[in-house]
């Protein structure tokens, strides 16, 4: 169960009433996801640019060389 | 199935042509499985029977004036619900859309008409194309085909049903994280997620922009390039679709494989895998070596990072997306899907950015496995379809809840944007499992011509479920 205050800040950026079972719900789905993204290396993402273009660059991952920086 | 609604569609389109068979006849075969079968399967939202017939007519007349415009001529086709079809609501599984009637054809629907094809109506799917179950609250509960207890897989678990028990020939469905391979795997058909920007998304009501993609569902391979072939390309419509030039995708079907290098991940793809499931798909890769490929291991040391950047990225955009409805409509929501909405506003900045950049250091361990082989191969879903109203349950050898677990093998593709394919590849515990191959940017032909060899050279994709059957 959450602290009162979790919950109350969860319920502001939410932006509508919740029960304490909704705003719970929501506290673990989100710390699981945060624990998970934590996982990854932080040197590794400080190494490359996050991908900003609207759109993935599929060529990216082509095996063309000549391809990969379009 | 009837003999009729068993013929795939490279089995349709010279008969139609020759007029040995009748698009009409066809079309009312489908019309009436529907009628048989639906009311338990609830693949389908809405059914068009009069504009189909219609159409089926028109195409009828048109091969009899010689005016035969290629293999989707006459050819019954369902689209999942969150196309546009003129004319008729693009519901998105939801009851906040249950109304919204579509001005006009999505690129993809107005493609497929324009070569001939008849469309048999809208698909059901997990509300707002946000889950891998396709339990619809509003439009009820999606049945896999092969066993009634167990869902389809989704989002697009209407149309996989739909094709799995001959609803329809083929079906279009999408894929923001496992939507089109995970009830492809799950209901023993073929699910092509095209590479991103290869088909348009103009009239497309989105889930995630970043990751959206739009592609076919069939009973074989062969049927899945000539559904591809017709609506790739370029669009004006819409800015992201890609001018890199389409080439023939069935060109290459039936070639043989020996030479082409496959490579299986060393990490991720196998963990966490049932092990029946698992037994079935190394079998398959085995059968890759035995028709003449190389078979060797690639490293992908961030594909185990790949499911929480998904869900982050996918969370943000569709939380985005529902803005005014998340504060003014919140009843109108199902459970589960409102929960994963709303839980995309608590993703911080920071987080979505790490996810952005995860995203790249994907992109480049696909790149360096691109560099030593042709595919990497991989099983589709690691477990095989779970029970309606317990995906929600710890379950299996791991554990782990079938929900948390089913989208894992596929969003790394969604997150680089590359194609890949679930084609049929064995059962366990009586239920279909998925192979799924994975492609190189724009590189449908070869990941097509490797899932058409180990088609070729197996009968699983024959293989029909009973309920289809005995109707």
């Amino acid at each position: 169960m959450a602290e009162a205050a979790e919950r109350d800040r969860v319920r502001a950026i939410i932006g509508t009433p919740l029960s304490d079972e909704e705003a719970d719900a929501l506290i673990v789905t989100s710390t699981m996801l945060s624990r998970a993204l934590a996982q990854v290396s932080h040197a590794e993402l400080r190494a490359v640019e996050p991908a900003l273009l609207s759109v993935p660059n599929p060529r990216q991952s082509r095996r063309d060389p000549g391809a990969q920086k379009l | 199935m009837s003999e009729l609604t068993d013929l795939t569609i490279t089995e349709l389109a010279p008969r139609f042509r020759d007029r040995t068979l009748s698009p009409v006849e066809v079309t009312d075969a489908y019309l009436q499985q529907i009628d048989r079968l639906d009311g338990q399967l609830k693949s389908y939202i809405t059914v068009l029977g009069d504009e189909a017939r219609a159409e089926a007519k028109r195409a009828e007349t048109a091969i009899s004036r010689g005016e035969w415009r290629g293999p989707l001529h006459g050819v019954p086709l369902g689209i999942k619900d969150l196309f546009d079809v003129a004319g008729t609501p693009t519901t998105l599984g939801s009851k906040i859309l249950r109304d919204n009637v579509a001005s006009q054809d999505s690129t993809v629907v107005e493609r497929l008409r324009r070569a001939g094809a008849v469309i048999l109506g809208k698909q059901n799917l997990h509300e707002f194309a946000f889950g891998i179950t396709s339990e619809n609250p509003h439009f009820g509960i999606v049945r896999n085909p092969w066993d009634l207890e167990r869902v389809p897989g989704g989002s697009s678990g209407g149309t996989a049903a739909a094709v799995a028990a001959g609803l329809c020939v083929a079906g279009l469905g999408s894929d923001t994280g496992a939507s089109i391979r995970a009830p492809a795997s799950w209901c023993g058909v073929v699910g092509l997620k095209p590479t991103y920007s290869r088909v348009s998304r103009a009239g497309v009501l989105p889930l995630a922009w970043s990751l959206d993609h739009a592609g076919p569902i069939s009973r074989t391979v062969a049927d899945c390039a000539i559904m591809l072939q017709a609506i790739a390309g370029p669009d004006p419509r819409d800015p992201t679709a890609s001018a890199e030039p389409v080439p023939d995708y069935s060109a290459g079907l039936g070639s043989d494989i020996r030479g082409l290098r496959v490579g299986v991940p060393r990490e991720h793809f196998f963990d966490t895998v049932e092990p029946d499931v698992e037994q079935v798909v190394r079998a398959a890769i085995a059968q890759l070596a035995d028709l003449g490929a190389t078979v060797s291991e690639v490293s992908l040391p961030h594909a185990r990072h790949a499911q929480p950047a998904g869900n982050a990225i996918m969370g943000v955009e569709s939380a985005a997306w529902h803005q005014g409805w998340l504060q003014e409509r919140s009843s109108d929501y199902g459970g589960d899907v409102l929960l994963r909405i709303r839980a995309g506003l608590l993703v911080r900045a920071t987080e979505y950015l790490d996810a952005q950049r995860l995203r790249t250091l994907l992109q480049q361990d696909f790149a360096a496995a691109f560099e030593e082989v042709d595919v990497v191969v991989g099983p589709t879903v690691p477990l095989v379809a779970p029970l309606i109203g317990r995906t929600m349950e710890a379950s299996g050898t791991f554990g782990l809840s079938p929900r948390s677990i089913a989208n894992r093998l596929t969003v790394p593709c969604n997150l680089t944007g590359m194609p890949a394919v679930s084609v049929p590849c064995g059962f366990s515990e009586g239920l279909p499992v998925g192979l799924q191959i994975m492609g190189a940017a724009f590189d449908e032909a070869t990941v097509l011509r490797v899932a058409a060899a180990y088609e070729e050279a197996t009968e699983w994709h024959r293989q029909r479920p009973a309920v289809a059957v005995s109707a």
